[in-house]
């Protein structure tokens, strides 16, 4: 009996963990694409929450999952492609236009929900997707509930090595850091750098509407205002700590999301604090993960944030 | 001062505000309808007018808490946390002295209460190169758990009498009252008074003079040794103290209360302020009293029309994507004025041949 239940609290804790991390993963994936390239996406919870929003409200009114699915993800590219007009090809300062975004999204994902779904329906739920099992893996016991999660939960995992491959052993990707390090020099020997920029940006908008997506489409099937909860910004803090390696990034988010679900166990056998504190973990994590990723200073792309003007110094 | 740094002000509020408009036509109610009632609801009334006024006060601190570490360089996105940690203090100390107590004393201790706020991303920017940006945020996200728990069923400063998560009332002598026969009050003149010494302080003093040159010219910067750690938790020391400070005067003249809710984004807000007044101290006066006529009008409007305050945050994110843009425009309205320029001397040139082939 004893034994049973520390099975089901460890198979609690595995994909609870595995689900808490699966946005954060999409996103640093994303970020990383943007930030090799050598483009700051501090908007990336704006995105995810404007996706957040648009999948579940056009799921809602055509009760489709993949029609919202298909709306967020082309929200996520379209806010993508206006990031990268603005900071590739206007040169804008890339960190308040980060930060505008993010405010548009917190307060505009809210407003869309409210005036085309609360307004005229109330509180609406939908069913997110459905599990999947994955035969032979789902029958192994405790790790087994790994192959019992949702679509997105294995996508997320697979575009991982996805990632790591068009990053690291493909021409692309070598371009990719090539323009992210020195973008005048890639420019000489031929490289495109602005269409380069450009579609690592919308890569990075398409991963924040998957990320996004996985809120309201993939996990709880509601709505809540700021639902994102900060994990656009834990995922900045990943690709740091990552050193802008997609599959360390991948790791960081896996660590952060277990100690973000036990503290659901602590909470229950350390009564005496107040819930705050664990609440309040997550972005003690990340404000710790920014201050030790800070040694990573040398692996930073070097051109990160400054927009390529053909001709310039900078 | 040239006219075009007032002119591209109006237009990004123009801009704004026409992008704004469309949200409100899926729900069925008229742009026109939608800026008539949020005229009517700041300005339309003695009420209004004097909420507004209020308002702009405290947008007007949250603003310059952005401006000055934008100054040098440093993004502080926490006046929000700065702010809740400032009012938490307050009411910590206003309710340990209960019925005698002095109003001065509450504004000290937030101010130094925000200032640490901020002081720790400073720090830890300063020593660590933790990004500011990043570590605001999760700063604001800790400060909203603080007062959360504060206030909460087990918390110290919760009302037992009441049933919601609030503090005690801030009692009497902590409360402002407006000068005879005006809508002004102690908040007003404090904020029209620190904006002018941010002003000096950013243009005619030394420290002031360093802090612009790190934005500037950070090569410059470096070279005539200005130190930029410790001017980056100088900045944040600032920017912390002046939210905190708008904290305690939320609690003293609007709120009275300690509540999670206390600040509607105004912390957010003030980095909208001092984009629109182009992280000018003195601009910061107009854009604030804008923002609180926006916001007071808005509150009006959910009210009465049932239109979510999110609208208006929606139209401020606005203004600073649009007020980002804002040397991008005058490039290319410049740019356009020289080819225009161009053309016309040409034209000028090819009428002045054609004039010397007549005299032959």
């Amino acid at each position: 009996m004893e034994g049973a239940m520390i099975e089901t609290m460890i198979e609690a804790l595995i994909e609870s963990t595995l689900v808490t991390a699966t946005p954060i993963i999409l996103a640093v994936l994303g970020l990383t694409f943007a930030e090799r390239s050598g483009v700051l996406n501090v908007g990336m919870e704006g995105i995810m929450l404007m996706s957040a929003s648009t999948g579940f409200t056009v799921a809602a009114i055509t009760g489709s999952l993949a029609m919202g699915l298909v709306a967020a993800l082309i929200m996520g590219i379209a806010l993508g492609g206006i990031i990268a007009f603005l900071s590739i090809s206007l040169c804008v300062d890339q960190v308040i236009l980060g930060i505008g975004i993010w405010f548009l999204g917190l307060s505009l994902s809210n407003y869309i929900w409210w005036s085309i779904i609360f307004n005229t329906r109330g509180v609406v739920y939908l069913t997110p997707f459905p599990r999947l099992s994955i035969p032979f893996v789902s029958d192994i016991p405790i790790i087994g509930v790994i192959g019992e999660q949702n679509w997105m939960v294995y996508a997320a995992l697979i575009l991982v090595f996805v990632t790591y491959f068009v990053l690291n052993k493909t021409v692309f990707g070598l371009r990719v850091s090539a323009v992210g390090q020195n973008p005048m020099g890639a420019d000489l020997i031929g490289v495109r750098v602005f269409l380069l920029r450009y579609v690592c940006v919308i890569i990075c908008g398409f991963f924040a509407g998957l990320a996004g997506s996985f809120f309201t489409l993939g996990q709880t099937g509601s709505w809540t205002n700021n639902i994102t909860a900060g994990d656009g910004w834990i995922a900045i803090a990943m690709v740091r700590l990552g050193r802008w390696n997609p599959f360390w990034g991948t790791v960081g988010a896996l660590i952060f999301g277990f100690f973000i679900k036990i503290q659901f166990i602590l909470q229950l056998s350390i009564s005496g604090l107040p819930y705050e504190v664990f609440l309040a973990l997550p972005y003690t994590i990340g404000i710790i993960i920014l201050v030790i990723s800070s040694k990573f200073k040398g692996a930073e792309p070097k051109s990160l944030g400054i927009p390529y003007r053909r001709g310039a110094e900078h | 001062m040239e006219l075009r740094n007032l002119v591209y002000p109006l237009l990004t509020i123009l801009i704004a505000s026409a992008i704004g408009s469309l949200f409100v036509i899926p729900i069925g109610i008229s742009p026109f309808k939608l800026y008539q009632s949020l005229i009517l609801g700041s300005l339309g009334s003695i009420r209004g007018i004097t909420d507004t006024i209020v308002l702009a006060g405290i947008l007007l601190l949250t603003g310059l808490s952005a401006l000055v570490p934008f100054r040098a360089g440093v993004w502080n996105i926490g006046a929000e946390g700065q702010l809740l940690m400032g009012a938490f203090a307050a009411t910590y100390v206003f309710t340990a002295l209960g019925t005698q107590g002095n109003a001065a004393l509450l504004l000290v201790v937030g101010t130094l209460c925000g200032s640490l706020w901020g002081g720790i991303a400073g720090v830890l920017k300063a020593k660590f190169n933790a990004n500011e940006i990043v570590t605001t945020v999760f700063l604001n996200y800790i400060a909203m758990f603080i007062v959360s728990w504060s206030v909460g069923p087990s918390g110290p400063l919760r009302d037992a009498r009441q049933a919601g998560n609030l503090s005690l009332p801030m009692p009497q002598w902590g409360r402002l009252t407006f000068f005879a026969g005006t809508p002004l009050n102690t908040l007003t003149l404090t904020s029209l008074l620190l904006a002018l010494i941010t002003y000096f302080f950013l243009s005619r003093t030394c420290w002031g003079y360093e802090i612009r040159t790190l934005s500037g010219n950070p090569l410059a910067a470096r070279q005539a040794g200005v130190n930029k750690g410790l001017m980056t938790i100088i900045v944040m020391l600032i920017g912390g103290g002046l939210a905190g400070l708008a904290g305690v005067f939320m609690l003293m003249s609007v709120s009275n209360v300690l509540v999670l809710g206390l600040s509607s984004n105004y912390g957010y807000v003030g980095i909208a302020v001092a984009m629109l007044a182009t992280q000018h101290p003195i601009g910061s006066i107009f854009s604030s009293i804008y923002f609180a006529i926006l916001y007071i009008g808005g509150q009006y409007t959910q009210i009465t029309m049932q239109v979510p305050i999110m609208l208006v945050n929606s139209i401020t994110a606005i203004t600073i994507l649009i007020a980002m843009l804002r040397t991008r425009i005058i490039t290319m309205i410049d740019r356009f004025r020289q080819i225009l320029m161009m053309i016309i001397s040409k034209l000028g040139k090819i009428n002045g041949r054609r004039d010397d082939r007549d005299d032959d």
